[in-house]
């Protein structure tokens, strides 16, 4: 028996599963039907797939699935450092458009991606800042009038 | 020379005081762009009613400003109501459409509300809601009557609590004794109509407009109406006439209210009265533009334009309704 | 019929209507590309400019629009792996590799290619089926699409993982889909489910966040990795060209033929059309695969995977406008508002499209067709150096990938909360993609899940216990078991031979 990361992935499963068939208590049938007779078979199934998973992993039960692969063409130890490096700068992404709004945050991230993620030149990267900028103007609130919030820092201050 | 400089300094200073007056004869939203937060995602009737508003409003407001809809979904327009009374500046650029039963919703205390509607700056409502309940053609019922004893159960379908396929028939059902059975959770009106013609259910309730092509296209009648009504279904028996006792009327009334004020627009609290007045103005107007009623009939809206103030003044019927009627109330409406 | 058949035509193409179709066209075309932007938004955003025109211009108009759409939203499926639209995800998973493997351009031609055949086909088998669609239609109650819902989740699931713990994974999936859908307040009652006090989660998690994070985010993580160009595993550099996928598409000709009439009859049925046809037409060319390691291939880069998609995407789009004129009843979000434009021009939906006014409805299938071989053909002229986007450094494109998943994610509600939806499932596709958990249940889940509970509790509000005695009932019931059992029976064989494999 090994605990693998894949195991910690059917486990969570399992637990929300667990978790979502204790909030039914206290529903109405008509509340919590549904979500019983899709819970239990979810918590069965993740049950089965971390034992499973537990045992290990051979040739002859690799899983092929009809979707795509991530790519081995990278060492596992770079891979992962990038993995997280990606992840990071979407969710820095996510923290300075709700600080500072879509529209300055649009320009800043691109900037800061290109020259410190890609190590691109200056030029590139204001030009590209700038273009991106430019494009989600023009067509997000010039042509659609979406609704794109300040930025928390602005409302903030008032 | 100094003279000169100074007297040149003089000017520059005093400046401003002499473009006072001229600056402060400009219109009202000259240059400015208006928006209305629509609760609901495109495509809906409350949109619909936006963008046509939308349409014709600059024509009406001084100084012709652009007007554009936004849309803000979610918790049935909760969301949207939350923002236009915390978040919204009120600087008379704003102005939110939200569902009307958003007032029965606050009566009955439903969870997330954080307004009062009674402190919006109302703008008002340029479109009324009816509500019939139909029947299936080739179904015996005539009279409204004839439901009492209908045999077997006459089936309702219904989209879910809080929306009118649901609660009106509810109401007549508890409160009228028609002999009805509700089957709910249809996703939307339009499958309840498809259910209805492969003889799954055998009416529908729902807003007159919303029905009406069934009706024109023969597969429903109508059988019973709200308090709000058209000439088309005027004839029809109300809900209300058809109970005995002073309660039941009161609360199906209740139910009722919101329909006059079918479509509300309101400004977030505090908006200068200067501003509301223009709309109460321009929606007047646009209320009455002959093009602006030729596209509303095309898209089947009752325009019947209820000014702010008596659409709040009817706000504020519905909250001092009396508390064993809003207890009744309770018990059948469920916001959602 | 063949008279009006061929005066709508002739209506069609006459400049007065075909001059708005263009239009519609031209708006269509980016609509669809950019993810974000909503077929079903734009359409609302145009319907009062179509309040001035007569029926058939507005039709061309919002047709020409509506079935362009879903034609180059496949376009950044493929090549960046960001579903342009919740109707072009299945696209990502055969079109996308191809793209990696340098095949751009044959993926786009052979999905354009099978796109235009699935709206000519759609087109047929809707004019044909006019006389019957009625009394079609109307087979289908509440039980009936229950039973269809679930048909759907099993045929997927049964597919989508290779071996019996492929299969145990992909129920596993499914079932997960289908409780998040039970997220928000329950159809019957009202009352709040798993919403963790947030008033964002009352309608329930919403598709476009959940598809666009579930979908883009793996794959810019995956070229963060990687380091190069999208198209980095092609051979000595070169791309493919577009010409190779439309001699694809008529190689495997009968697979898009079957795919496009899956899509135009799934599209008729009203609610469980939508993003589920292209999942069964993608199940179904996976099915068409005759060996084990054929079938290892799918996800992987074969162009019977874009194909499928393609196809029934387009078709279904005619499908799904049986129900909105025949009965008023739309047969997707985008027929919605259709509808609204309807009323609009005056014209009402029910048996008298079919016959009084068939010849409106007649302009409105070819109006689908046209519109489809225009995009199609104006598009083939620049999709080679469109392909060429995928030669281009990552590092340049991530930011912008990830701006559009981010406008994407957040354009369907104008909300923050959607981006945060899209991060949380993105991080979940991610580790669904690494620890080998097919994607395709749950996102079928999650469309079906909330159909599938409404129907169950209609017919047994309605019916009883009957409803399981229903003959169209007992059929899918029967199909459900079939479907399964086949695929145990196909991956029953297959650990021996996977053992043979592993062994040399």
């Amino acid at each position: 028996m090994q605990l693998r990361p894949q195991s910690a992935l059917a486990i969570g499963v399992a637990v929300l599963a667990a978790w979502a068939l204790i909030e039914t208590r206290g529903w109405s049938i008509q509340t919590a039907l549904y979500p019983r007779v899709v819970a239990t078979p979810l918590l069965v199934l993740a049950l089965v797939e971390t034992l499973l998973s537990l045992r290990g992993e051979g040739p002859a039960e690799a899983a092929q699935t009809m979707d795509f692969s991530l790519s081995t063409s990278v060492t596992p130890g770079l891979a992962q450092r990038r993995t997280v490096t990606a992840f990071v700068w979407l969710a820095g992404f996510f923290l300075i458009v709700v600080l500072l709004g879509f529209s300055r945050a649009i320009p800043l991230f691109v900037f800061a991606y290109l020259k410190g993620q890609g190590k691109e030149t200056w030029t590139v990267s204001i030009v590209l800042a700038a273009l991106a900028w430019l494009v989600f103007y023009l067509l997000f609130v010039s042509l659609l009038h979406l609704p794109f919030a300040e930025g928390l820092l602005w409302t903030l201050g008032k | 020379m100094r003279a000169f400089v100074v007297a040149v300094a003089l000017c520059l200073v005093a400046s401003p005081f002499f473009t006072g007056p001229v600056a402060g004869q400009q219109p009202l939203f000259a240059g400015k762009t208006v928006t209305i937060i629509v609760g609901y995602n495109p495509g809906g009737g409350y949109d619909l009613v936006a963008r046509l508003i939308a349409r014709y409003l600059p024509k009406y407001l001084p100084g012709n400003p652009a007007v554009v809809v936004q849309n803000m979904p979610g918790a049935n327009s909760i969301i949207a109501a939350n923002h236009v009374y915390t978040v919204a500046k009120p600087d008379g650029l704003t102005i939110g459409a939200f569902n009307r039963n958003l007032i029965l919703g606050q009566l009955v205390k439903a969870p997330g509300i954080r307004f009062d509607m009674t402190k919006f700056a109302w703008v008002g409502s340029p479109a009324s809601e009816t509500t019939v309940l139909t029947i299936r053609n080739d179904l015996p019922y005539r009279a409204a009557t004839d439901l009492l004893k209908a045999d077997p159960a006459v089936i309702v379908g219904a989209t879910g609590p809080g929306a009118s396929t649901y609660d009106f028939p509810l109401l007549l059902k508890a409160l009228a004794k028609f002999n009805l059975r509700i089957i709910s959770g249809y996703p939307s009106s339009a499958d309840i109509m498809l259910a209805v013609e492969r003889k799954e259910v055998d009416g529908r309730a729902g807003s007159y407009s919303s029905t009406k092509p069934f009706i024109d296209r023969g597969l429903v009648r109508s059988i019973v109406r709200g308090r709000a009504s058209v000439p088309d279904i005027a004839q029809l028996p109300m809900d209300e006439d058809l109970v005995p006792d002073a309660r039941s009327k009161a609360v199906m009334r209740l139910r009722s209210s919101p329909e006059i004020i079918g479509r509300p627009f309101v400004a977030p609290p505090g908006t200068p009265e200067e501003y509301i007045r223009a709309y109460w103005d321009a929606f007047t107007k646009v209320a009455q533009d002959k093009e602006f009623l030729v596209d509303a009939d095309k898209a089947g809206f009752e325009i019947n334009y209820v000014r702010g103030d008596q659409a709040l003044q009817i706000s504020r019927d519905v909250l001092g309704a009396a508390p064993d009627i809003v207890k009744v109330f309770t018990q059948f409406f469920s916001f959602n | 019929m063949l008279e009006t058949f061929l005066q709508a035509l002739l209506e069609v193409l006459r400049w007065n209507a075909s001059s708005f179709m263009l239009i519609g066209v031209v708006v269509g075309f980016w609509v669809g590309l950019l993810p974000g932007i909503g077929g079903a938004t734009t359409l609302a955003l145009m319907l009062p400019f179509v309040y001035r025109m007569a029926p058939v211009q507005a039709f061309a108009f919002l047709l020409g629009m509506h079935s362009v759409v879903s034609t180059t939203g496949e376009i950044t499926s493929i090549l960046f792996g960001i579903p342009g639209e919740a109707t072009t995800v299945a696209t990502i998973l055969d079109g996308h590799a191809m793209a990696k493997k340098g095949q751009a351009g044959r993926a786009l031609g052979a999905s354009l290619t099978s796109s235009l055949i699935g709206a000519i086909v759609g087109a047929a088998a809707l004019a044909l089926a006019i006389p019957i669609v009625r009394p079609l239609v109307l087979m289908f109650g509440s039980p009936e699409f229950f039973m269809l819902s679930i048909v759907g989740i099993a045929f997927i699931a049964s597919l989508s993982g290779r071996g019996p713990r492929g299969m145990v994974r992909g129920f596993l999936t499914g079932c997960l889909g289908l409780l998040l859908a039970a997220v928000g307040q329950d159809p019957q009652v009202g009352v709040q489910r798993y919403t963790l006090q947030q008033l964002y989660l009352w309608n329930g998690l919403d598709l476009v966040p959940v598809l666009v994070g579930f979908f883009a985010i793996p794959e810019i993580i995956d070229l963060a990795v990687r380091g190069t160009a999208i198209a980095a595993d092609a051979p000595l550099g070169r791309l493919s060209q577009v010409r190779d996928g439309v001699i694809d598409a008529f190689r495997h000709i009968w697979l898009v033929i079957r795919c496009s009439l899956i899509g135009t009859y799934i599209g008729i049925i009203p609610g469980v059309g939508g993003g589920v046809a292209q999942w069964i037409a993608y199940a179904h060319a996976v099915q068409s695969a005759k060996t084990p390691a054929e079938r290892d291939g799918f996800g992987k880069g074969d162009v019977r995977g874009v194909l499928g998609p393609g196809a029934a995407v387009n078709s279904k789009e005619g499908g799904a406008l049986i129900p909105t004129i025949a009965f008023g009843v739309p047969g997707s979000s985008a027929m919605a508002i259709l509808l609204g434009g309807f009323f609009v021009v005056g014209l009402v939906p029910g048996p008298d499209m079919l016959t009084k006014h068939l010849d409106v409805t007649m302009s409105m299938v070819w109006t689908i067709v046209v519109a489809n071989i225009i995009t199609v053909v104006a598009s083939f002229v620049f999709l080679n150096r469109l392909a060429r986007l995928t030669n281009i450094r990552g590092a340049l494109l991530i930011p912008f990938l990830a701006l559009l998943t981010f406008l994407g994610a957040y354009t369907s509600n104008n909300s923050l909360n959607d981006i945060i939806v899209a991060l949380v499932f993105g991080g979940l596709g991610y580790l669904m993609v690494r620890y080998r958990w097919p994607r395709a249940p749950l996102v079928l889940g999650l469309v079906l899940g909330e159909v599938a509970e409404r129907y169950l509790w209609i017919s047994v509000a309605r019916y009883g216990s009957a409803w399981l005695a229903r003959p169209i009932v007992v059929l899918l019931i029967l199909l459900v078991i079939g479907v399964i059992g086949s695929s145990l029976r196909q991956q029953g064989t297959l650990p021996k031979r996977q053992g043979a494999v592993g062994a040399t």
